[in-house]
C-alpha cells in the first residue's frame, strides 16, 4: 500500500511539472475555490460593515487571519468591553482543523526549506489544502499549494472589499439565505478530495454522523471531538485491515 | 474604544491563533516520522474534521437547504465542476429569499 504524499504521485520524476508550471496549474485549479472564497468575502465584508467595521480593516483581517470561520464568528463578539479571552478560546476551538491540515500538508511540501514551509502556512486554508491533495498531476507541490493559496486569498480580500462597499445594497434576507452556503462549500471540498484521492467516504461520513448524534447531548466542541476521533479510529483500523489483506 | 479599535485587537488575537494552529500542524507533520500508516491517517484527519463540522449543521436543515445540498453534490459528482455545483446550490438557496420577497 502506498501512503502519505506518495499516494498522489503519478509518473516518474522526469515527468514532474516545473515549479513555474506547477504554480500556474495551482492558480488554475484554485480558481473555482478562489471565486467561491470571493463570494463568501462579499458576505463577510457586508457583515463587517453592518456592525460598523471599516471595509479596509475587514480586508486587513482577511490577509492576517485568512480563516473565514473564525472571522465570521468574531464579528458578533466585539461588544464593549472586548472579551479577548472569549475571542481567543473561540478562535482556538474553531480553527483546530488548521492543525490537522498543517500536519497533512507538511508531508507534501517537505522538500522545501523549513522557513519557506513555515511562511507558506499563511495561505493554508481548507481550499488550498483540498486543491493540493486532490491534484493528480505530478507537480511541484509547494509551488502548486502556495499559488493556489495566494489566489484564494486574493479573491477573499477582493470580495471582502467589494462586500464592504456594496453592503447597503445587499438585502438582509439574501445574507440570511446564504448562511448555509458555507456547509455547501465544505461538503463540495470533501467530495473534491475524496473523488481525487484514495481517501474513502467512510471516515468523514462516520465523523459527520457521530458529531450530529453527539451534538444533541453535549456542546458542539465535544461533538466535533467525538466525530473526528470516531472517523480517525475507523480509518486507522480500516487501514490495518487493508494491510493484512495485502499480505 | 471604537469598533475598529476593538476589531484591530481581535484581529491580532485571531491572527496569532490561526497562524499558531497552522504552524503547530506543520511541526507535527514534519517531525512525526515516516510511518506510512500515520502519514495516511494525517491526510484523512482533515476530512474527518470537515465532516464533524458539517454534521451538527445538518440537524436543523430546511427542505430547501437539503435540496441545495443534494443539487450541488449531484452536479459535482457527475461533472466535477466545483464552481458550477456551488453556484447551483447557492441559486437554490437564493430562490427561497426571492420567493419570500415576491
Amino acid at each position: 500500500m502506498v501512503s502519505g504524499a506518495d499516494q498522489f504521485a503519478v509518473g516518474d520524476e522526469s515527468s514532474r511539472l516545473s515549479a513555474a508550471n506547477s504554480g500556474r496549474l495551482g492558480f488554475r485549479r484554485g480558481t473555482p475555490l478562489a471565486i467561491s472564497s470571493g463570494l463568501f468575502g462579499i458576505l463577510y465584508g457586508a457583515a463587517c460593515v453592518s456592525v460598523g467595521i471599516s471595509p479596509w480593516l475587514a480586508a486587513v483581517s482577511c490577509v492576517l487571519v485568512f480563516s473565514g470561520a473564525i472571522q465570521f464568528a468574531v464579528i458578533s463578539m466585539l461588544d464593549e468591553p472586548l472579551a479577548i479571552g472569549a475571542i481567543a478560546v473561540s478562535s482556538l476551538l474553531i480553527c483546530n482543523r488548521l492543525v490537522l491540515m498543517g500536519a497533512s500538508i507538511a508531508d507534501h511540501i517537505k522538500s522545501e526549506p523549513f522557513i519557506l514551509r513555515l511562511a507558506s502556512m499563511l495561505v493554508l486554508t481548507d481550499g488550498a489544502w483540498a486543491a493540493t491533495l486532490a491534484e493528480k498531476e505530478k507537480v511541484h507541490r509547494f509551488a502548486f499549494f502556495v499559488c493556489a493559496g495566494i489566489w484564494i486569498l486574493t479573491l477573499w480580500v477582493a470580495g471582502t472589499l467589494l462586500g464592504g462597499i456594496l453592503a447597503s445594497n445587499i438585502p438582509g434576507d439574501i445574507i440570511s439565505a446564504l448562511s448555509f452556503a458555507g456547509v455547501l462549500f465544505l461538503s463540495l471540498l470533501l467530495l473534491l478530495v475524496v473523488k481525487n484521492t484514495r481517501i474513502g467516504h467512510a471516515p468523514w461520513v462516520v465523523s459527520a454522523l457521530t458529531s450530529l448524534a453527539v451534538s444533541q447531548f453535549v456542546t458542539l466542541w465535544l461533538a466535533f471531538l467525538a466525530g473526528v476521533t470516531t472517523g480517525a479510529l475507523l480509518a486507522w483500523f480500516a487501514d490495518a485491515g487493508d494491510r493484512s489483506d495485502d499480505r | 474604544m471604537t469598533v475598529d479599535e476593538r476589531f484591530a485587537i481581535a484581529i491580532g488575537v485571531m491572527a496569532a491563533i490561526a497562524f499558531g494552529c497552522r504552524a503547530t500542524g506543520l511541526l507535527i507533520g514534519t517531525f512525526i516520522g515516516e510511518n506510512p500508516r500515520l502519514r495516511r491517517l494525517l491526510d484523512i484527519l482533515p476530512t474527518c474534521a470537515i465532516g464533524a463540522v458539517i454534521g451538527p449543521s445538518l440537524s436543523g436543515v430546511s427542505f430547501l437547504q437539503a435540496v441545495a445540498l443534494t443539487v450541488a453534490a449531484v452536479i459535482f459528482v457527475f461533472s466535477t465542476r466545483f464552481l458550477i455545483a456551488l453556484l447551483a446550490g447557492t441559486a437554490v438557496l437564493l430562490s427561497s429569499a426571492l420567493l419570500q420577497s415576491v
